[in-house]
């Protein structure tokens, strides 16, 4: 320190902050801390080092997984429910969609069946879904349409929907896409409230995603569902979709509906 | 005991003054030096096997470590900001009524902090190695990866703004000469 340049009260100070130092008890207290941190690292770097290149890859699945699924239940299905928990009270077929929600995923176009698959190619299965609907023209294809049906679509199961105005294709791939397909996955043991919820929750799924196309296509094949539960919810939703379609006029026609036929529903108000 | 661990604990005894020091010259309220002394040391134990001593000891490497340190804890302050006065009254509720040495050491210091902390920290830097730890001009050019003659024209603005921050802060403290001479530490 030589203070060349400066006064000498600053000389003064800064000659102090050279004596500015820890006391000896202080000392050791850090010390103690350096060790205990320099152990947790060491003992976590050992750790890591000890597992094998396969337990590795395995944990790192591991996490990634676990990020994605939180981030999907974070992102995803709260602001569903979010939306859903704002009807005051809410209808058993409200509290089927929460429970679809919650429920876990299925995985679909594996190729294998298991008892929670779809038997497609099975008619009875798909005369169930659709059968007592209106629905006509029933077309079950066996084939593999996986790059129309999304990734891993084992099998295509298309259904045209006339009686709904319009040609819906349902398929099993998982993700409805954008041509129109539309994931009814059924389940021959599936309850059809459940799988009406189900759609419902996957239209308004389309609308979050920004689809409301796709959510209109969903919602056809909802309402063609035998004895609907769920009518308030779909109109509510398609005239949500047609509102961001651009349709004023037609949306503004189906909450007239939904009001003159659901008056005490709170999505009518 | 390793010998790496012995020759680690060799280094920390030499240098935690230093790293102490300098950890409260960057801005580092003394209530948390501590933890920031032992963050320093923890992360040059992590990299300690790649220190390199280039002819000037481990000085000029910790620095850097310290600098870094010093940084992150002053963006973190701006984040979160628990104390108003960047924990002046936590330390001066930790001082017991008669160590009025000690007090008047403290506000000697925290006015000179306060003086540094009008100082740009490159040119804080360069002048409290030079000014404070004795460092040479080449060794501080080291330490800091910077030509030797932005050293020595940012010590003398540095030097010239600590007169100025002093001069401003209104009680430069002649009287205070009296009891910084009574000496002692933490």
């Amino acid at each position: 320190m030589n203070g060349e340049g400066l006064g000498p009260q600053a000389t003064s100070l800064l000659r102090e902050a050279h004596r500015d130092v820890p006391s000896h008890s202080r000392r050791t207290e850090m010390w103690q801390g350096v060790e205990a941190g320099v152990v947790g690292t060491a003992a976590a770097a050992g750790t890591f080092k000890a597992l094998s290149g396969l337990t590795k890859v395995l944990l790192g699945v591991v996490i990634g997984g676990a990020l994605v699924a939180g981030l999907t239940a974070t992102l995803l299905p709260p602001k569903l429910n979010d939306d859903l928990s704002m009807i005051d009270h809410p209808s058993r077929p409200v509290m089927v969609v929460r429970e679809v929600l919650l429920a876990p995923a299925v995985t679909l176009g594996t190729g294998t069946t298991t008892d929670t698959d779809l038997e497609l190619g099975n008619d009875e299965n798909v005369d169930s879904l659709v059968g007592s609907a209106g629905v006509d023209g029933v077309r079950t294809n066996p084939s593999n349409h996986g790059s129309a049906g999304g990734v891993g679509s084992g099998h295509h199961t298309t259904v045209n929907a006339n009686g709904a105005g319009g040609s819906t294709n349902l398929n099993r791939s998982g993700n409805p896409n954008a041509s129109g397909n539309v994931n009814a996955a059924p389940n021959a043991h599936e309850d059809p409230l459940v799988r009406e919820a189900r759609l419902v929750a996957e239209a308004r799924g389309a609308l979050l995603r920004g689809d409301p196309s796709q959510a209109l296509n969903i919602l056809k094949v909802a309402r063609s569902t035998p004895n609907p539960g769920m009518e308030p919810e779909e109109l509510a939703l398609q005239a949500r979709a047609l509102r961001e379609l651009g349709s004023k006029a037609e949306a503004d026609a189906v909450e007239k509906d939904l009001a003159r036929r659901f008056p005490e529903n709170s999505l009518s108000r | 005991m390793s010998k790496h661990h012995t020759v680690f604990r060799a280094l920390y005894e030499a240098h935690v003054d230093f790293v102490w020091r300098n950890l409260r010259r960057l801005g580092i309220p003394e209530s948390d030096t501590p933890d920031k002394t032992q963050e320093v040391f923890v992360v040059a134990h992590r990299h300690f096997a790649q220190f390199e001593d280039r002819g000037h000891g481990p000085r000029a490497w910790l620095f850097q470590i310290v600098l870094r340190v010093a940084s992150e804890a002053r963006r973190h302050k701006k984040r979160h900001p628990e104390d108003a006065d960047g924990g002046v009254a936590q330390d001066r509720q930790s001082i017991s009524a008669d160590q009025t040495g000690a007090i008047a050491r403290r506000e000697a210091m925290a006015e000179l902090d306060r003086a540094l902390a009008t100082i740009d920290v490159g040119r804080r830097s360069v002048l409290v190695l030079h000014e404070v730890e004795e460092m040479t001009a080449p060794e501080i050019a080291e330490s800091l990866s910077i030509p030797l003659n932005t050293v020595y024209s940012r010590l003398r603005v540095a030097r010239l703004e600590l007169e100025q921050a002093l001069r401003n802060s209104g009680e430069y403290p002649a009287m205070r000469e009296t009891s910084i001479r009574a000496g002692g530490t933490r």
